[in-house]
Formats: C-alpha cells, sequence, structure tokens
C-alpha cells in the first residue's frame, strides 16, 4: 500500500514511535489490557482505598499493638480486594468483546481463543500484583510493630495472590457466555465452590492438618489452584474458540499431567489430600470433555491420523463428547486403581468396604458423570452437541442433586421409605443414598451392582447409538487417508 | 465452541490436506454453491461467483439479503452450511489462517474500546497481527497517514465521530497491508463530507491495484466506484455485471435526450428524415430520440450528422436508468418469473 503522499509524513512516523512503552515480547492482549484496566475508576479508587486502609490499620496498630481487631480489619481488606473486587473485574472480560463487536476483529489477528484468554487474565493478574506489592510494606511495617509473624503472613499473601488468580480464571472463564443470567448463575457456582476449596486448603496448610505436612500440602495446593487457573481459562478459551482450533486435547493432557504431579505427593504421606486434589482435577476434566461438541472440521482430526499410536491416541484425546466418554473412562479406571492402591499400600491406608460394595460405589461415582449424558442425548439430541450442552448438563446435575437431597431428606423423616429409594435406584446419587443404607445394601448388594453396571452401560451406549450418524463420519475421519 | 454459533453442521470438509490452488493464478475470490441456515433461516442459496483479483465489486441487496453472511463466510468468521469459498487461492473451512493473512475485514459497526486512544488501538491491532519493533512502527504511522489519523491519535476511541471511525476502522484493515479488502456497508450512517472521504480513500486503494468486495445500499456510489456489481435477494445472486450493463438494461436501442440553442427547432424533422433515429418526445429546450443500436459508435455517428446538419447541439446525453431503477425491475423480473436470473 503506498499512501498519498500527505505534509505530516513526518509526524506520523513520531506519533507511532510513542508505542515503544510496553516490550515486543508482550502479548498484546495483555498490553492492552493493562492500558485499558489501569485507567478505570475502580482500578484507581481500589488501589488508593487499600492504600488508605493500609495506612489507617498501621496507625491503629501503633494505638493498640497485637490487636485482634486491628489484624482482621487489615485482613478484610485485602481479601474483599484480592478476592472479590479484582476477579470480578473479569467479570465481563469475554462477554465484553461480544459486546463491543470487537472479538470478530481479534480473531482475524493472529491471537488465537487461549491468547486472548490468557492475555486478559495475566494482565488482570498483573494489577493483583500492584495491589500487592502495594501492601508488602505494611507487611513489614506490621512485622516491626510486633506480635506478627511475618513468614505466616507473608505465606498467607502469596496464598491470596494464588487464590485471586483462580477466582479471576473462574471469572474470566465464565465470561465467555454472553448471557449475563447465566454467566450470573455460573459465577455464583463456581466461586461458592471455590470459597469451600480455598477456605479447605487454607485450612489445610495453615492449620497443619492431613498428615501434619504444611509444606508438602502448600504445594500441592498449589499445584489444585495452578490447574484450576488453567481449566478455567481452557473453559473459556474453547468456548470463544473457531470451530477449527482444537483446544480439548491440551486440555486433556494437562489434566493428565497433573494428576500424576499430585499423585507424587503421595510421597510426603498426605494421602487424603492427593486423593481430593486429584479427584477435583479430573472430575473437572471429564465433565468438560464429556460435554464437548463432535469436532466439525476434519482438519482439527488430521494430527491424530498420522501413525498407529497417534491413532490409539485419538481415542481418548480427540475434541468431543465421544473422546471425552472414553477419556472419561480412562481416567476413573486410573483413579479407582489408585485409590485401591492407596488403601492398601500406603502407611495411613484410606478405609474402604471391600469387594462388590466397593465396586458398586465406584461404578455409581462413574455413573453420577455419565447419567446426565443419557438425557441429553435422548431428550436433546439437537444440544447434544452444541454450546449448550455444557448448561443443559450442569442443570440436570442440579435436578438430581436436588432429586437426592429430597431422597435423603425423606428416608430420615419416613420409617419405610425403602420402595421410594428401590424405585430410584437407576439415579447413581440415590444408589448411593441406598448403599449407605446398611440393611438396605445387606440384601441387595448383587442388584446393586447389576443396576450400576447397566446404568454405565447406558451412559455409554446411549450417546453412540443415539448419534450414530455423527458418530460415524466422526470416525471416517479417523481413518488413514 | 463459541456459544453465538448456530447448531446446524457446517459442511464438513473431507479432504482439507488438499493442496490450495496455485496462489497466482487464482481468483481474488471464488465462491462455489455457498449456502447457509441458520435455525429456521436459509440466510445464503446455492451462491456462485468469482472475482478477479484487482476488482472493486459492489455486493448489492436489501437488509437480510443474505450479504453479511456471505461476507463473514470470506471473512472466516462464518461457515458454509454447503459449498465452497476460496479467497486468494485459499479455502476459507480449511486454510483460515492463510485466508486471513490476504483479507482486511471492515464490519458494519465497527469495534470500539473504552478507555483507549486511537494510537493505542492500532498499536494493539498491530502486534496482534505479528509486527515488531519498527516494522510495527512503520505500520502504524503509514495507516494513520493514509486515512489521516495522525490529528487525533491521542484522542480516546469512543470520542470519535462515525466518519473518524470508520476511518480509523479501515486503517486497521489495512495494517497488515491485504490483498483483498472486504467491506461490509463502510458507509452506513456517514455525513456526506465523512462519505466522500471515504470513497476517495477506497478509490486510491482500488488505484493501487487491491481487490474490494464492499457492500452498500447506496447504489450510485457503488455505480461509480465498481467495475461490477453483485446482486442478491432472499440469499440468491440475481444479478452479477457492470453498472453499466445494468443502467443499460437489455434495451437494444437507446434514448437520447438532446438540447438544442434555441428550444426544439426541426430536430423531430430532422430525425424523421434520418435513419436509425426515431423521435420521441419534445423537452423543454429540445426532445429525446431513440437511436436503434446501443453500440457507442452508432450513437458517435448520429451526434456527429447531427452537427454537420446544423443542428446547434448544445447537449447531447445518453438517458440511463437509475441503479435503483434497475435493482427494482430486476426483483421484478424475478418475482414475475419465479425464479432467479443469474448472468
Amino acid at each position: 500500500m503506498t499512501p498519498p503522499p500527505l505534509p505530516n509524513a513526518r509526524d506520523a512516523m513520531a506519533v507511532a514511535r510513542r508505542m515503544q512503552d510496553f516490550p515486543a515480547r508482550f502479548s498484546p492482549m495483555l498490553v492492552k489490557e493493562l492500558r485499558q484496566g489501569m485507567r478505570t475508576n475502580l482500578f484507581t479508587v481500589a488501589f488508593i482505598l487499600l492504600q488508605t486502609v493500609m495506612v489507617l490499620s498501621l496507625l491503629a496498630g501503633l494505638a493498640d499493638p497485637g490487636s485482634q481487631a486491628v489484624d482482621g480489619f487489615f485482613w478484610f481488606f485485602v481479601v474483599v480486594i484480592l478476592l472479590i473486587v479484582q476477579p470480578l473485574r473479569g467479570f465481563n472480560a469475554l462477554s465484553s468483546e461480544y459486546l463491543l463487536n470487537t472479538m470478530d476483529l481479534i480473531q482475524l489477528t493472529r491471537l488465537d481463543a487461549w491468547r486472548i484468554t490468557l492475555g486478559k487474565w495475566t494482565a488482570l493478574n498483573a494489577q493483583t500484583l500492584l495491589f500487592l506489592t502495594g501492601v508488602l510494606p505494611y507487611l513489614v511495617m506490621r512485622y516491626f510493630l510486633g506480635n506478627v509473624n511475618f513468614v505466616t503472613d507473608l505465606a498467607g499473601l502469596f496464598f491470596l495472590g494464588l487464590g485471586s488468580a483462580l477466582a479471576s480464571a473462574i471469572a474470566i472463564g465464565c465470561s465467555a457466555f454472553k448471557h449475563f443470567l447465566l454467566r450470573g448463575i455460573l459465577v455464583i457456582a463456581f466461586g461458592i465452590g471455590f470459597v469451600i476449596l480455598y477456605a479447605t486448603l487454607q485450612a489445610l496448610i495453615f492449620r497443619s492438618g492431613f498428615g501434619g505436612n504444611p509444606v508438602a500440602t502448600l504445594g500441592l495446593a498449589t499445584l489444585a489452584l495452578l490447574y484450576g487457573c488453567f481449566f478455567f481459562l481452557s473453559f473459556g478459551a474453547s468456548r470463544i474458540a473457531p470451530l477449527s482450533e482444537n483446544h480439548s486435547t491440551r486440555k486433556r493432557l494437562v489434566a493428565l499431567a497433573c494428576t500424576g504431579l499430585a499423585l507424587a505427593f503421595l510421597w510426603f504421606d498426605i494421602e487424603e489430600a492427593v486423593m481430593v486434589v486429584v479427584g477435583l482435577i479430573l472430575g473437572f476434566a471429564c465433565v468438560d470433555a464429556l460435554t464437548e461438541p463432535l469436532p466439525v472440521f476434519s482438519k482439527v482430526l488430521e494430527p491424530f491420523r498420522r501413525n498407529a499410536l497417534t491413532r490409539i491416541a485419538a481415542t481418548f484425546l480427540t475434541p468431543g463428547w465421544m473422546g471425552g466418554i472414553w477419556f472419561f473412562m480412562l481416567c476413573f479406571g486410573a483413579f479407582t486403581g489408585v485409590i485401591y492402591l492407596v488403601s492398601r499400600l500406603t502407611t495411613s491406608p484410606i478405609p474402604l468396604n471391600d469387594g462388590l460394595e466397593f465396586a458398586t460405589m465406584m461404578l455409581c461415582s462413574a455413573n453420577s458423570y455419565l447419567f446426565p449424558l443419557i438425557f441429553i442425548h435422548l431428550f436433546f439430541p439437537k444440544h447434544a452437541s452444541g454450546s449448550f450442552t455444557f448448561g443443559i448438563y450442569t442443570f440436570i446435575q442440579a435436578c438430581l442433586g436436588l432429586l437426592t437431597i429430597m431422597i435423603t431428606a425423606l428416608a430420615s423423616a419416613l420409617t419405610r421409605f425403602d420402595d421410594l429409594i428401590y424405585a430410584l435406584v437407576p439415579v447413581p446419587s440415590v444408589l448411593l443414598v441406598a448403599l449407605t443404607n446398611s440393611g438396605a445394601s445387606a440384601n441387595y448388594e448383587l442388584i446393586y451392582f447389576a443396576i450400576a453396571f447397566l446404568t454405565l452401560m447406558l451412559g455409554i451406549a446411549v450417546p453412540l447409538l443415539r448419534q450414530r450418524d455423527a458418530v460415524r463420519e466422526y470416525l471416517a475421519n479417523l481413518k488413514p487417508r | 465452541m463459541n456459544d453465538s454459533a448456530p447448531l446446524e453442521a457446517p459442511a464438513v470438509v473431507t479432504n482439507p490436506s488438499a493442496p490450495s490452488t496455485d496462489r497466482k493464478e487464482a481468483h481474488a475470490i471464488e465462491v462455489r454453491h455457498l449456502s447457509r441456515w441458520f435455525p429456521g433461516v436459509h440466510a445464503v442459496r446455492d451462491v456462485s461467483f468469482t472475482v478477479e483479483r484487482g476488482q472493486v465489486i459492489g455486493f448489492v441487496g436489501a437488509n437480510g439479503a443474505g450479504k453479511t453472511t456471505t461476507m463473514r463466510i470470506l471473512a472466516t468468521l462464518d461457515h458454509p452450511t454447503s459449498g465452497e469459498a476460496h479467497v486468494c487461492g485459499h479455502n476459507v473451512v480449511t486454510h483460515p489462517a492463510e485466508v486471513r493473512r490476504c483479507i482486511g475485514w471492515m464490519p458494519d459497526h465497527y469495534g470500539t474500546y473504552s478507555h483507549m486512544t486511537v494510537l493505542e488501538y492500532l498499536d494493539f491491532f498491530a502486534r496482534a497481527l505479528g509486527y515488531k519493533g519498527n516494522e510495527r512502527i512503520e505500520r502504524i504511522a503509514e495507516v494513520m497517514e493514509f486515512t489521516d489519523l495522525t490529528g487525533l491519535a491521542d484522542r480516546l476511541i469512543d470520542a470519535l465521530s462515525k466518519g473518524m471511525g470508520q476511518r480509523l476502522c479501515l486503517g486497521r484493515a489495512l495494517l497488515h497491508d491485504p490483498e483483498v479488502l472486504i467491506l461490509d456497508e463502510p458507509a452506513a450512517g456517514l455525513d456526506p463530507k465523512a462519505r466522500v472521504e471515504l470513497k476517495h480513500l477506497i478509490r486510491i486503494l482500488a488505484q493501487e491495484g487491491k481487490t474490494v468486495f464492499i457492500s452498500s445500499h447506496i447504489l450510485s456510489e457503488l455505480g461509480e466506484m465498481c467495475d461490477s456489481l453483485l446482486f442478491i435477494n432472499q440469499g440468491r445472486i440475481i444479478h452479477h455485471g457492470s453498472a453499466e450493463s445494468l443502467r443499460r438494461g437489455n434495451a437494444a436501442t437507446s434514448v437520447v435526450e438532446v438540447q438544442l440553442a434555441g428550444g426544439l427547432g426541426r430536430l423531430a424533422e430532422w430525425a424523421a428524415l434520418s435513419p436509425h433515429v426515431t423521435f420521441r418526445e419534445a423537452t423543454k429546450s429540445g426532445g429525446r430520440i431513440e437511436i436503434d443500436s446501443v453500440e457507442p459508435e452508432v450513437i458517435a455517428s448520429v451526434l456527429r450528422r447531427m452537427v454537420n446538419e446544423g443542428l446547434p447541439v448544445t447537449d447531447f446525453h445518453l438517458q440511463e436508468r437509475k441503479l435503483e431503477d434497475a435493482f427494482i425491475e430486476i426483483l421484478g423480473e424475478i418475482e414475475a418469473a419465479g425464479m432467479p436470473i443469474v448472468s
């Protein structure tokens, strides 16, 4: 393009040269978000407010050294800014790009969905880092005033930073949904989960639970939080990505790698914590895999056609719910094996019931993941491979959860509730209730196992049969050419 | 996946590894039997056309005719339900990255960011397109010069007027110096001055040999700018031809409006005696004659004869249909025939 000669050619170069404030190696999205984010009123007000509160709490600390109230005041504002204000700034991160009509423009550049999402998250965390560094001098001064464990405070601040990173990832991941209500519900649901998880992890580390190895538990918690960040960012990225991008394989491989790393912590005798973290990692990865649409572009499957090894890997790692089912089976098999081995081989074994009851419980747990798929593929076949699958899956899970709570409540309120439970045992969570009812399980152990096994088979067969045309096409695309 | 994506599966491409067409020989745009349907709406139906390199093509149609859907497919922002589309020889479905490198896309509603200046906006897209160091600075400067945005570099985008915003959007589309420009309603909502400025920029780009695929409602403007026009109605291409041929229509004769010094004079008498010429009607200062040919040579010979024979001709011009009239006429023909007309 040769521009028409204009008198301000030299001016334009001089003006353009001003755009060297950020190094070229920084992600374009990070640069853009930092430029925009640090100009917002919210950031400025929050920063000034935090500094004011820090100064006030320091003065209050001078007047009343070692006061619990002052300590609480100090941490309350740090927690609010880092775990509520900052993450909520990501609530519209991706949806606003749709709203502003800029998502298309960005997707025409070299930025893929993952880099877009990661850039937004990094920018938010860079601003969180500014808040953290703003708090550090006050932490040092509090130490000089006395009655403060500097190392614990520093670890607490580090953990808050990690928590803020995860909460931001949740907000940004959910912001991929354009509907405000759906976004809000997801953020609240995941937010509650986050609070429970975060509080548990904090208790594990700072109150020396689970085997009394806080350093190892901190390492494990860091791994869990980092995986959480990756998961939610990938969750958002895969929802804004064009159909020709494959994000699934990376998500599943990272989940397997993190599981492997988490299992390495078994060395430190924190079996229960490891099992919780492994369960969470695989649980999130599997739900995501089971609700993915099948790839419609054979280009996505091209790398899996190379040789026999990649074709085997394709069974578990190709995008879409079909690969998702086998990935789930792989994870679940491995998880069951690990639980069994841990219960048998480690110094602090997890107490397990033997034989059929253990198998039935594990099958029930597996079925609780697969059961909603039966409904989706039977009653919402058009949505079975679309963008709403995750929403429908979550809705069915919520309904099943509600049903189980009602059954449990009835079971404890009524004297004869067995018939009701027996009628609903195909629902995995109800079967789990029945299993825990020792009187019933003693008589029906084999029947329960058979029901659980049949439900598992249905969970696999119904989607495959119902979507047989799509499955056939998908398998044809996997064949070597 | 994109939660805005419709539920229907796109066309499954069975041989994605097939090499793209030889780029040098390829058309700038080639569309074959392209269809796209959304739940309950057949937006594009079996559309086929080609655009040669360096051409400026106007894409015309009413709201909802399928213009934006077709353009979005060409820009790799949507996928066809069936059929194929190639830009610069690359398939838009199987080689989207290659297509994106050679197109500049300007949507009908340009996206703006709050808390961001014009310069930062261009810098963001230059970085996102992979430009580094001095090259990035040069590209930004070049685009700012071309679109005359240097003076607005520090202005916040949300404080720009519509015309300035469109210039910025065009500048963004030009950052990577694309071969093909796809402009969706770039002049919509612009005031006359901004429209003239935009038209001027597009003319320069066309002179530089860029292929411009542009949609607009303002047919007269497209007629001035475009080598040919593509009419779309209810998802179907109903006409593909030059503005000239459209203005002329299917007529075998030409109507010429003639003005003579001193009024009608002996125009009717002259016409009655002249071969190939029929007097149609008198006007205030002359009359309309019909020449039974559309060939420019024949029309020129009629004018020559008039002058040679002493008629005081002060104005002699072909009466052409307005493009709007031509479009409406074509629509009428389709309704009458009950089927699409594709030339």
